[in-house]
């Protein structure tokens, strides 16, 4: 065999060379094109999701400069993104209150959320459209980073008008339900009374007792029905407040006298006393204190005492009550001042009620500027607490 | 003399049971279910009138600013007797004196009524 001289062996070195370069780029191309054509589907992808969503969704910078909407987005607008882009979202679609005053952006929380990165999920607020008309939105904002750097966020939001619609509907006839149900309900308890008086005066001790009691009943149903007829009034912003300056201790105990007429089993003790005055609504107050008293009963069926306080912290008035009951469990005291929630027993006994009350004080409480929350252990018993600021009590 | 007082209801039950109770009182008792016939009070008149405010085809504030314009009615003292809301300021719009929300206590009805009028005198 013929020896290789040096040139062939160059010669074959630099082939084998060529030939692996050019298998590198045929490995290359192809897994470019792979790559094309997996961003290709993918972008079909997300731009099929994108144009056939019913939500409509904006892509925003980190100024709040809309740089992508979809066809939803732009359906429910009336704008498309070339005529909004070169504003923030809140000069194109949020700058005025419904009443036509100016929303400052400052104020916006949709801003905020994308300024500070923060998620938000299923909020409302109110948006323009191209042609000036107002519409009510339901929002979730996601933030988006890149490597931990802003990169501006998602918004997601839906037209809610035609719900927005329905739940007046529902407030108005629950408005009118209640109205109609309190018609047969004045005449009954006229009826009752006339007639516990009659057999009062006639002696008549069974007969008139047994009126008390119908009588009774007939303020548990009012009860309800004022509940739901407060809690449409909550809805729609109807909750009328009439403020009053008056003494707290007064209140306090003509509403702890009321409650324990109603009850043998417990006793409710008042711990402390204020000797204060305060300047707010005070039938709306005592119905939230006739509120925790009656679940503090309610929720304490195997224990007699409740003890009530009033005392002045910091410039306010916090009222407790306290049971020595069922409790709330852990999972549930989140809730607690929600609508139609009610707590169930650990041996899954029912108590009675919409699981109106709380949600309608938490209402009362907020709306005149005081705060209502709750300290509770399973089967040791709650207390439940108010506070209402007393900067106006003499 | 006992003391008329006139009731302005569209619900029968609650003329019937209230009326019950106003005699049973030793008041004199008449009533109107029709509304727009508050608008042709013959003498006697009444001494007070309770009034309701939503009845089927007349609103008892329109009735109370009418009697609360008129020199031979305006006198007569009004109290809205309802289950509407805002009552408060459907009163104090419409010239009421007074005014009831329903269901109410016999005796605060009463009571009421004893701050403008006793049965007899």
């Amino acid at each position: 065999m013929r020896k290789k001289t040096a040139s062939q062996n160059n010669h074959n070195k630099k082939s084998a060379k060529e030939s692996q370069a050019s298998t590198l780029d045929t490995i290359l191309e192809e897994y470019m094109s792979k790559l094309e054509q997996k961003v290709v589907s993918q972008t079909q992808q997300l731009k099929a999701i994108t144009d056939n969503a019913a939500s409509s969704l904006f892509m925003l910078d980190p100024n709040g400069m809309p740089t992508f909407m979809n066809p939803a987005a732009e359906q429910t607008t009336g704008y498309t993104l070339d005529e909004i882009k070169d504003k923030s979202l809140h000069t194109a679609v949020h700058h005025s209150y419904p009443d036509g005053k100016p929303y400052p952006d400052s104020q916006c929380p949709l801003r905020q959320s994308v300024k500070h990165m923060m998620q938000v999920r299923d909020q409302e607020e109110v948006f323009i459209k191209k042609d000036g008309s107002y519409f009510p939105i339901s929002y979730s904002i996601a933030p988006l980073t890149n490597d931990g750097k802003p990169m501006g966020a998602v918004l997601e939001f839906q037209d809610i008008t035609k719900r927005k619609e329905l739940e007046r509907q529902k407030d108005d006839f629950i408005g009118v339900a209640s109205h109609e149900l309190k018609t047969p309900v004045t005449s009954l308890k006229m009826y009752t009374q006339v007639l516990k008086k009659k057999f009062e005066k006639q002696g008549d001790t069974l007969a008139s007792e047994s009126m008390a009691k119908i009588d009774n009943q007939i303020n548990k149903l009012t009860s309800l029905i004022s509940d739901l007829l407060d809690v449409t009034r909550t809805q729609t912003g109807n909750l009328q407040l009439r403020y009053e300056e008056f003494p707290i201790d007064t209140m306090v105990k003509e509403v702890v006298e009321g409650m324990q007429l109603t009850t043998k089993k417990h006793t409710i003790l008042v711990k402390s006393t204020t000797k204060k005055t305060i300047f707010a609504d005070r039938d709306r107050t005592s119905q939230v204190l006739i509120n925790f008293l009656s679940n503090a009963i309610k929720y304490s069926p195997q224990k007699s005492k409740i003890i009530v306080e009033a005392r002045i912290e910091n410039k306010e008035l916090v009222v407790s009550v306290q049971d020595f009951g069922i409790g709330v469990p852990k999972d549930k005291i989140d809730q607690i001042f929600d609508r139609f929630m009610r707590v169930t027993g650990v041996k899954m006994e029912t108590f009675s009620g919409l699981g109106l009350g709380l949600y309608i004080c938490s209402h009362i409480i907020m709306r005149q500027s005081g705060r209502i929350w709750v300290t509770s252990e399973e089967n040791k018993g709650s207390t439940f607490y108010f506070s209402l600021p007393v900067t106006a009590a003499v | 003399m006992k003391k008329k007082i006139l009731i302005v209801e569209d619900d029968e039950a609650i003329i019937d049971s209230i009326q019950l109770l106003l005699e049973m009182e030793g008041y004199e008792f008449k009533s109107i279910t029709d509304g727009r016939k508050v608008r042709r009070l013959k003498e006697p008149l009444p001494d007070l009138i309770l009034l309701d405010i939503w009845m089927s085809g007349q609103d008892g504030r329109e009735i109370s600013k009418y009697l609360k314009s008129n020199q031979d009615t305006k006198h007569i003292p009004v109290i809205f007797i309802s289950a509407s809301k805002d009552l408060e300021k459907s009163a104090s719009l419409a010239g009421a004196d007074d005014y009831l929300a329903k269901p109410f206590e016999m005796d605060d009805l009463l009571k009421k009524i004893k701050n403008f009028l006793s049965p007899t005198e």
